[in-house]
């Protein structure tokens, strides 16, 4: 995984467009109707700004990483694991009791997977070591 | 820790991205080295020394040095 500040904006920037969409359907197609169009454009203006940013850095095909980003791909992994392994759990007992089917309870899963990794990657990458 | 990579990195005309390149590392690693907020590895500390033509005792100054 190497994640940096353009790739952060490309992936937040898809989630936005394909993935946040479905998990609305999953609840209210009326409601992924009324969003569907303000979620693509905020989408499309990630991407762009993601892409810019790449072509600014240099890293569109080729990203470098360092022990600095490694140590925060470690971090990003481990806290996310714990994060949704409690998540998983509560979320499928307020599943259990509201009757979601397997649908709605896996595609939230994954849509907190993804978000929480690349949060947890954010976090670690801005702050630093004191 | 502080760090004399700032001075150095002046003294050789070079930029942060400069030094990253030198030494294959990201150019926020340096940013973070500079800033204190990031230790690096022996290994790495060795090669921004080298790149800037210094020792790691140099370039490094741990907080009991400074009293």
């Amino acid at each position: 995984m190497k994640l940096t500040r353009a790739t952060y904006f490309i992936i937040i920037g898809f989630i936005l467009m394909s993935v946040i969409p479905t998990d609305i359907r999953g609840f209210s197609e009326e409601l992924e109707d009324q969003l569907f169009l303000p979620l693509l454009i905020l989408g499309i203006i990630l991407l762009i700004i993601g892409i810019a940013l790449a072509i600014k850095d240099k890293e569109l095909f080729h990203v470098i990483s360092d022990e600095r980003t490694k140590r925060v791909d470690r971090s990003a992994v481990y806290y996310s694991w714990w994060l949704i392994f409690i998540f998983a759990y509560i979320y499928g007992v307020i599943a259990h009791i509201k009757n979601f089917t397997i649908f709605q309870y896996m595609s939230i899963l994954l849509t907190v997977m993804i978000l929480s990794m690349i949060l947890f990657h954010m976090y670690f990458n801005f702050k630093g070591e004191e | 820790m502080k760090t004399r990579i700032k001075e150095l990195r002046a003294r050789y005309d070079l930029t942060q991205d400069d030094l990253a390149r030198k030494v294959g590392a990201r150019r926020e690693t340096i940013l973070f080295i500079e800033k204190g907020k990031y230790n690096p590895s022996l290994k790495l500390a060795h090669n921004i020394a080298k790149a800037l033509q210094t020792t790691i005792d140099e370039l490094f100054i741990f907080d009991d040095e400074e009293t």
